[in-house]
């Protein structure tokens, strides 16, 4: 599913991540500084690598010798940033279908509500918000939604932009301790329903434990272990 | 294929996406209509709308010192032929600069011969037009009346005064006039150590109505926006330069050559009397 | 100074403050957004170009845009041989002076406006398949909203006090381009307190108007 290599000059040192794996999940982990948010930046095309390719289901994103290059907007990721961005000036339907639109802009409103609304289209809106139980929602405003709730329409929200894998940057970090195991099962569960592939940063082994795939830990821009783990059984490759 | 910004990074890169995004324009039908409201307000305001040009216009441009007794004739001169003249006011260096630059006067009366001989050195003026047609005199003001005011006890009310203002020298005329005068008659040195220098003549006229002065010199046209108990002697005007409001058409407009005419003659002279102004001296 | 004398400067300052307002509210909004995302050089001297008429004393301003407009310069002498007028002493001229007067307000108020946007609601944004310009329209622009309004507000209050510089290029006439500032200024000066007073209390009221306006409006938007 995502195959990379990708390298970055920071401040304090290189950032230089490769990585090739089939794995739905593929968890980030290590101490904070360590370059984990860089690298779901340069993924996502936020920021641009110095050099090295990126490949997306195939689709190829970044690839500094023969210069390609795809903007953020092109490249059918779902980045879920730790403060989750909700726009704070428009209701949950409206954050959600923000991605809807802007994917199928040109469109005529009556396709688009066909989308939304349309019966026979497993990967409709109405169908995403009642999975994520958020459909009661609609008309309210971020500031008015507790953190779970805020965190399930940045979930929303990003797979009705119809993206390919889903970035997660320390999803848990502001969640106390139901709250955050109530996440890691919707995680679980988002990612069976809907078979995207996600990408998660997190810095307790802990949170990291309660998923399976692949667990790369990164220390000042360089890979230090790979655990795969598929299932739910360990195990251990050091690389 | 445009290329994009993608912060925090802004190294160029080339953008090989299959560019299936169809046109927006359908989207924003608000900005399209707030785009069309600005280029109409464009035209509009570039077309300058006028409300009415109509061929019987004069543009005069006057020194401010002369407004009300302009307003008063040139409403006169409306009722009596239907043509209203368009004056605008400003100081005599303003008017200047505006002309020089093409703006559209027909007709000048300024309060400084100097301004005037710089537009007919530029060739702007009709000479033969052009002729001083009023002219203006400085009064020395004094609340001390139990002096009786007079030539001969001028040098007495000045060492009387505590404190007399006048006009910046340097840069105020109605100041420089009145030194001239200080130093014709030889009693310069009896003010200098009571001298209050303003800005300009509304300045002088604002300290001696505030009392912060108990004398002061001031042109004629101003002794009647004084608002204390005092006396007003006049300067002879052989004391001091003459105080002159030259007037020049700068266009042949005919009305513009009718006006001046009208300013001239014995009808509106007098009317200028009324606020103060004299005629000058025929050479 | 007469009742409709009095009247045709208040409707004259209110036209031309609502234009300006308007063009000073596209053009500052525009160049706040473009001046904000590069770091060219070129960029840096026209924005300091665009906020000098600030620093400036307004008669300076409205001397130097006598030398642009007048006869003798090529903006001038082009709309001169084109139309047979000139722009000065009309009140269009006194459209574009109080435009470049308070041009530096509402670029500044704009500016700060969308460096106060969370650059990472943009950046999710961008991620979400928008592009640049719906950025711009969907999330930079209404949350820098209260910022921009109140730089429409300081925009039309600086044009409807424009004295200076419209006295250069517009001239003071009576009826035709005599506006409240010059009226007011030349009725103090001349002695006319009655009219100078009136005036003093109309402006009053238009700006204390406006302001309430202006409030009013961000209070709604607040509370949504």
């Amino acid at each position: 599913m995502i195959d990379f290599h990708l390298v970055k000059q920071l401040n304090a040192f290189t950032l230089d991540v490769a990585h090739t794996t089939e794995s739905p999940f593929l968890i980030l982990m290590g101490p904070s500084g360590s370059g984990k948010t860089t690298l779901l930046n340069l993924i996502s095309g936020l920021t641009t690598p110095d050099k090295g390719y990126l490949r997306l289901n195939g689709r190829l994103l970044f690839d500094h010798d023969t210069g390609v290059s795809l903007p953020p907007r092109d490249r059918r990721i779902g980045y879920i940033f730790q403060s989750l961005a909700l726009f704070p000036h428009m209701t949950v339907l409206q954050n959600v279908m923000f991605g809807v639109r802007h994917r199928h802009r040109g469109e005529l409103h009556s396709q688009i509500q066909e989308r939304v609304m349309g019966r026979d289209h497993r990967q409709s809106i109405h169908e995403q918000l009642d999975f994520l139980k958020i459909e009661h929602l609609s008309s309210k405003y971020p500031a008015e939604l507790s953190g779970g709730e805020r965190q399930r329409v940045a979930i929303a929200r990003a797979l009705s932009s119809e993206a390919d894998i889903l970035l997660m940057d320390e999803p848990f970090a502001s969640l106390d301790r139901a709250n955050r195991d109530n996440a890691i099962q919707l995680l679980l569960s988002v990612q069976s329903h809907y078979q995207k592939a996600i990408i998660l940063v997190t810095h307790s082994p802990e949170e990291a434990d309660a998923f399976p795939g692949d667990h790369l830990e990164i220390l000042c821009g360089k890979p230090v272990s790979l655990k795969r783990r598929s299932g739910f059984l360990d195990d251990s490759v050091n690389s | 294929m445009k290329t994009t910004n993608n912060r925090p990074s802004t190294t160029g890169t080339l953008s090989r996406a299959n560019n299936h995004e169809p046109s927006r324009s359908q989207d924003f039908p608000k900005i399209r209509a707030l785009m069309l409201v600005l280029l109409a307000a464009v035209i509009f305001t570039l077309t300058g709308c006028s409300t009415s040009s109509k061929k019987t216009e004069l543009i005069m441009g006057a020194a401010s010192s002369l407004t009300e007794p302009l307003n008063e004739l040139s409403e006169l001169y409306a009722s009596k032929t239907g043509v209203l003249p368009q004056i605008s006011f400003a100081s005599s260096g303003t008017l200047r600069k505006q002309a020089e630059e093409g703006a559209p006067f027909d007709l000048l009366l300024l309060a400084s011969s100097s301004d005037l001989d710089a537009l007919s050195d530029a060739g702007l003026l009709l000479e033969s037009s052009r002729r001083d047609l009023l002219s203006n005199q400085i009064c020395f003001i004094t609340t001390h009346l139990e002096i009786p005011a007079s030539l001969e006890t001028f040098p007495d009310l000045l060492e009387v005064s505590e404190r007399i203002t006048l006009g910046d020298p340097s840069s105020v005329p109605v100041g420089k006039y009145a030194v001239q005068s200080l130093e014709s008659l030889g009693v310069s040195h009896l003010i200098e150590d009571k001298k209050l220098y303003a800005k300009d003549a509304r300045q002088v006229l604002q300290y001696l109505n505030s009392g912060a002065v108990d004398a002061g010199f001031v042109f004629a046209t101003d002794v009647a926006l004084l608002e204390i108990e005092g006396a007003a002697l006049t300067l002879p005007d052989h004391t001091h330069q003459p105080i002159l409001y030259p007037a020049a058409l700068l266009s042949d407009n005919p009305e513009a050559a009718a006006f001046l005419k009208f300013l001239s003659s014995e009808e509106a002279i007098s009317v200028f009397k009324s606020y103060g102004f004299s005629i000058p001296d025929q050479n | 100074m007469s009742h409709p004398l009095i009247l045709s400067a208040v409707l004259l300052s209110l036209r031309i403050a609502a234009l300006s307002t308007l063009f000073t509210g596209v053009l500052g909004t525009l160049l706040a957004r473009k001046l904000s995302q590069t770091k060219k050089t070129s960029f840096r001297v026209i924005e300091t170009l665009v906020v000098l008429p600030m620093v400036l004393p307004p008669s300076i301003v409205g001397y130097l845009l006598l030398l642009a407009l007048g006869k003798n310069s090529w903006l001038g002498g082009l709309i001169f041989a084109a139309t047979g007028k000139t722009l000065l002493f009309s009140w269009p001229a006194a459209v574009i002076a109080a435009v470049i007067v308070s041009l530096p307000l509402m670029y500044q108020s704009a500016r700060a406006g969308f460096q106060g946007v969370d650059q990472r609601l943009e950046n999710a944004a961008r991620t979400l398949g928008a592009n640049e310009w719906h950025i711009f329209t969907e999330i930079t622009l209404p949350l820098a909203k209260p910022k921009l309004l109140t730089g429409l507000a300081l925009s039309f209050a600086r044009a409807i006090g424009e004295f200076g510089a419209t006295l250069m290029v517009a001239g003071n006439i009576p009826g035709k381009t005599q506006t409240i500032p010059t009226a007011l200024y030349f009725a103090a000066e001349g002695g006319d307190h009655a009219t100078a007073d009136a005036l003093m209390l109309i402006s009053l009221f238009i700006g204390i108007t406006a302001m309430f306006s202006v409030n009013f409006i961000l209070d709604k938007s607040r509370t949504q």
